[in-house]
């Protein structure tokens, strides 16, 4: 159980809405010191406008705001000198070169860290001469967080850092935020990508609705659904009576029109079962994969729906 | 076929829902024609007139002509003109009878300079024969007052010759009376007409609709769908080059015709002047102006490739074309470079065509000229679009 | 803060200075401007000898000679005899020739070529005084009532060809900030550029300060070229009131900024913006008298005047460069009272505006 002296953010009953709609309803949880802590869920869930209400993009309707123990009305400016901030999107003035935007981001700070350290942070020093708008996706992102980290901040918040990067890039930013993390940084992250979560996260909360449905660590929640394999395999457009035959022998049981997958504790009796279910069927079994469950299972188990849907 | 129509669907559509584009490709030309037949025309016509302040000299004595007093023949010079329909323009101002001369034209030069008179008078005390000396102030700033202060010392100088004849230094008869007219201008047909600044103006701005459609509509368009990867998705499709060339053609050939229309009908209905520009010769030599501007539009496209550079170049191409042409006002005073570009401009002898074919003004280049100068520039663009032009799917711009 | 402030403003003003549309709108145009309309004004100057073309009839009273001697002590004009009015008529038409006179037997007249619109009144006044001194010289006449003209105020010269470098450097002005507020309230809003800066302590009110400072080299950059390709075009030169004029040209920013201001309370969209700018920009440059003179106008269109700040802008600094006589109290009053408007306008919009679209 952790106190509130080791806790960065401590939010209570915190609520906005946009006209009937309840964006953010009522959501209550705390962020660690020295943690990262993932806010998992599909768009629209609430997360952004969330984490814009704790970076004081926005005020909330109502609700209680803990700021490393200090209770605060809203995140205002000297609140802001301890926060680093990645934006879902991230745009800046054009013709400004890579090192002009560190500086000019700089002198929005009391304090800042010096610019050829940002550079080597982020691994932009062959880039410091371009100009913002002509660097590569993955290249832009990197500068985002290096503006992030301008301040040394005690807080880092990271709203879909690699949304759009391609797969090396997404594991080299991942490779930075464990590495911040190791600094002592707190790092905020939301994402609707369960392996970002799963890889990164210390602790999980999963939000759908403008609500948290479920928080543990991604081990805790995983564990929860209380199965331990999951067998995946192509639909091949399996319907009645051969599917209700299949759903009588595994009654954890999700699909889609593309795939099915099994939730199984015992693998050396689930498996033979379905391959005799599969010849009696007269079904193939394609695509064939065993694996652990993820919390896109567990989200799915909670709400009936993807991540990604 | 429904490929072209397709694309010209899209350029119209784009064209009749951005409000802008409606006033700057469809209003802005009758603005413009507007404000210069205006201005120009004002300079030529008939709705002139001056504010002018005679500063008496203080005398004890009340003035009169007959004693040869400068202030009585001035006085007398004002009433005569006061009196004739030459008043309509005039509009003198003189000193009150309780008003020192020196207090008045303090007051008159205020006005001056603030722009309410177009000069002041100082007439000298003094009669014949000594001679007197008029000051004429006047406000150099002001092209109005330039004139006025030279159509007084016309008239001064009449005062002079009449005063001379008077004293008999020599007869009405010896003198030479100066008068002065505008020519006619003779069109290609051997018409003659007078000059009307509307009618001069109308093929002008026609030939900088083309201008604009050709350089800057055409080029903006197809450089913003190069820079944005849209022309690679469309040719990754079955869609041919030529046939979304030959769309947004259709699209720039109907928003021109659109155009000339609204400029004749315009010029037509406010400023009542009759162009036969339905004449086969002249809208087949329209057609040709308008191959000429889009064909500098795909040079322009083919040697620039950044998408940021496009702008700067097509206004850098446009200004000087238009300006530099005869399109708006006469510019053959101008020598130096400046002379060169308006002998090496193709918008220069296209509008001197343009000119000649309605029968506004004689084209002070020859025919030969006025097809060949443009006919080279369309060759020229054309050879270096076909060496450089490039879709550019997923290139630079 | 004051760091916060001087580093913007430098970044910023290098950003809007790489930018090569400010280059052609802010530096370029001006100047282009200048080349063409200070060229054709010029010649109305007569910095370009007027061509008279010379037909005398059999029974011309005149003798040639004495016509030409006239003629010749006029230095800006040349004379060509030609042998028919028809001859003569088509050189006026192609613009060979400025002034057609025919000697006869009882008059001089003088023909001009209608097109020659703005040529023609300084051509007339040059065909006048030819006659006026035959008068003298031929006929002996006595110049009784002499004439000399006097320009209001300290500056001997003229004209629509003086007026037109203040004019152009107000237009460099214009140019510079007119589209400013735009960019920084509706612009950078929209793309999210504000937003990301919202997240930090920056203060809002340092930061528009900054962009609105940024934009002053480039005014300044714009009023130096001017005057530098003056002088060294078209051998003008200025007497600056330099106390007055470096303030002016910043304030005259800021004005145009104003104008900005007020065009962002009416429209919600950079693409809105930007194109109602352009508009407002347009109708200045026709309706301002920088480039035609507008005293040709009817009356109702040169009320239009009387509502732009660039008017008001091109007086101002045809007062501070002596092309005007100064009018201390009036040039205050213009100019102080556009300034506070604009102060309060430029206030206003970035109270209402918020750093983050919903």
């Amino acid at each position: 159980m952790s106190s509130s002296t080791d806790r960065a953010i401590q939010i209570e009953g915190l609520m906005k809405s946009y006209g009937s709609l309840k964006a953010v309803d009522r959501i209550s949880f705390y962020v660690k010191k020295g943690q990262i802590f993932t806010l998992l869920g599909p768009n629209g869930a609430g997360k952004t406008t969330t984490v814009e209400i704790l970076e004081g993009l926005k005020e909330a309707d109502a609700g209680r705001i803990e700021f490393f123990g200090r209770k605060v009305d809203r995140i205002a400016g000297k609140e802001k000198e301890d926060i680093g901030v990645l934006l879902q999107k991230n745009s800046y003035i054009e013709k400004v070169k890579v090192k002009e935007m560190i500086k000019m981001f700089s002198s929005f700070y009391k304090k800042s860290l010096p610019v050829h350290e940002i550079l080597e942070k982020v691994a932009l020093k062959d880039k410091e001469n371009s100009y913002v708008e002509n660097l590569s996706g993955g290249q832009q992102q990197r500068l985002s967080i290096g503006l992030a980290l301008i301040n040394d901040p005690k807080i880092l918040y990271l709203d879909e850092p690699t949304t759009g990067l391609d797969p090396q890039a997404r594991r080299n930013l991942w490779d930075l935020i464990e590495a911040l993390k190791s600094d002592g940084k707190t790092i905020f992250l939301t994402t609707h990508y369960m392996d970002e979560a799963e890889k990164l996260s210390d602790y999980v909360y999963i939000m759908d609705q403008g609500r948290i449905i479920a928080d543990g660590t991604p081990e805790e929640l995983i564990d929860n659904l209380g199965q331990e394999n999951v067998i995946d395999f192509a639909r091949n457009g399996l319907e009645d009576p051969e599917f209700s035959r299949l759903k009588e022998l595994y009654p954890r049981i999700k699909s889609n029109p593309e795939e099915i997958s099994v939730y199984v504790q015992d693998l050396s009796t689930a498996l033979p079962d379905l391959i005799n279910w599969a010849e009696t069927a007269d079904f193939k079994l394609d695509n064939l994969k065993i694996r652990r469950p993820n919390l896109e299972d567990v989200f799915l188990e909670l709400t009936g729906k993807g991540l990604r849907d | 076929m429904l490929a072209i129509k397709n694309i010209f669907l899209k350029h119209l559509r784009k064209q009749l829902r951005d409000r802008y584009s409606i006033f700057w490709n469809l209003a802005f030309p009758l603005v413009l024609l507007t404000i210069l037949a205006l201005i120009f025309g004002g300079q030529t016509g008939q709705d002139i007139s001056f504010d002018i302040s005679i500063v008496m000299p203080e005398t004890s004595q009340e003035i009169s002509a007959s004693d040869f007093a400068y202030a009585g023949i001035i006085d007398e010079v004002i009433n005569n003109i006061e009196g004739s329909e030459d008043s309509r323009w005039f509009q003198f101002y003189q000193q009150k009878s309780d008003q020192s001369a020196e207090e008045f034209f303090s007051q008159e030069k205020n006005l001056l300079e603030a722009g309410d008179r177009h000069l002041i008078l100082k007439i000298p005390e003094g009669s014949l024969p000594d001679p007197g000396l008029i000051a004429i102030y006047r406000r150099p700033g002001s092209q109005l007052s330039n004139i006025a202060a030279d159509v007084m010392t016309g008239i001064i100088s009449e005062i002079n010759r009449e005063i001379n004849i008077a004293e008999g230094n020599v007869s009405r008869d010896q003198l030479l009376t100066t008068t002065s007219r505008q020519i006619d201008i003779t069109a290609a047909n051997g018409a003659e007409r007078s000059f009307s600044v509307t009618e001069y103006l109308v093929p002008g701005i026609i030939l900088f609709t083309f201008l604009i459609s050709g350089v800057e509509i055409l080029v903006g368009r197809i450089s913003s769908m190069r820079s944005r990867g849209i022309l690679k998705r469309y040719f990754a499709t079955p869609l041919k080059p030529i046939q979304y060339f030959a769309g947004i053609l259709s699209f720039i050939i109907v928003l021109s015709a659109v155009q000339v229309l609204l400029i004749y009908s315009w010029s037509s209905f406010i400023f009542d002047i009759s162009l036969n520009i339905f004449n086969l010769n002249f809208i087949l030599y329209m057609i040709f102006a308008l191959i000429v501007s889009v064909s500098l539009g795909f040079m322009v496209l083919s040697l620039v490739k950044s998408r940021e550079s496009v702008g700067v170049v097509t206004n850098a191409l446009t200004y000087p074309m238009a300006f530099l042409s005869g399109i708006f006002f006469e510019v053959s005073g101008l020598t130096g470079i400046l002379g060169l570009i308006v002998a090496l401009n193709p918008m220069t002898y296209l509008v001197n065509g343009m000119r000649d074919m309605l029968g506004i003004y004689p084209s002070p280049t020859s025919e030969l000229l006025n097809l060949a100068v443009p006919l080279i520039w369309m060759a020229g663009s054309i050879a270096i679009s076909l060496m450089k032009f490039s879709w550019n799917p997923g290139g630079e711009s | 803060m004051i760091k916060q402030y001087l580093t913007n403003t430098k970044i910023l003003s290098l950003a809007f200075l790489r930018n090569k549309e400010t280059v052609f709108y802010v530096l370029v145009l001006p100047l282009l401007f200048m080349l063409i309309f200070g060229s054709l004004y010029s010649n109305g100057e007569g910095q370009q000898q007027a061509r008279v073309l010379l037909y005398f009839e059999e029974t011309a009273a005149v003798d040639r000679t004495e016509i030409e001697e006239v003629i010749n002590a006029n230095q800006s004009m040349s004379y060509q005899h030609i042998d028919s009015l028809e001859v003569g008529e088509q050189l006026l038409r192609d613009y060979e020739a400025e002034i057609l006179l025919r000697v006869s037997e009882t008059e001089l007249e003088f023909s001009f070529n209608p097109a020659r619109i703005q040529d023609n009144p300084a051509l007339e006044q040059q065909s006048r005084a030819i006659a006026r001194e035959l008068d003298m010289r031929y006929y002996g006449l006595e110049e009784y009532l002499q004439t000399e003209i006097i320009d209001a105020g300290d500056h001997a010269g003229t004209s629509q060809f003086l007026s037109l470098f203040p004019g152009l450097i107000a237009l460099g002005l214009a140019s510079s900030g007119l589209f400013v507020i735009v960019e920084l309230f509706i612009y950078y809003r929209e793309k999210g550029v504000l937003k990301r800066m919202a997240a930090s302590p920056l203060n809002r009110n340092s930061f528009t300060f900054a962009l609105i400072s940024s934009r002053m080299p480039a005014s300044l950059l714009s009023t130096a070229l001017i005057l530098l390709a003056s002088r060294f075009i078209f051998n003008v030169s200025f007497t600056i009131n330099w106390f007055l004029f470096i303030p002016y040209i910043l304030i005259g920013t800021v004005i145009m900024m104003g104008l900005g201001a007020l065009i962002t309370l009416f429209t919600t969209t950079s693409d809105s913006g930007f194109q109602a700018a352009s508009i407002l920009l347009t109708v200045m440059i026709f309706f301002s008298g920088i480039y035609f003179p507008i005293e040709f106008l009817p009356s109702y269109f040169q009320q239009v005047s009387r509502f732009l700040p660039l008017t008001y802008l091109a007086r101002g600094l045809q007062q501070i460069m002596g092309v005007s006589p100064l009018n201390p109290a009036s040039l205050a009053v213009e100019t102080g009272g556009l300034f506070i408007l604009s102060i309060v306008l430029i206030y206003a919009v970035s109270q209402k505006s918020s750093w983050v679209a919903e």
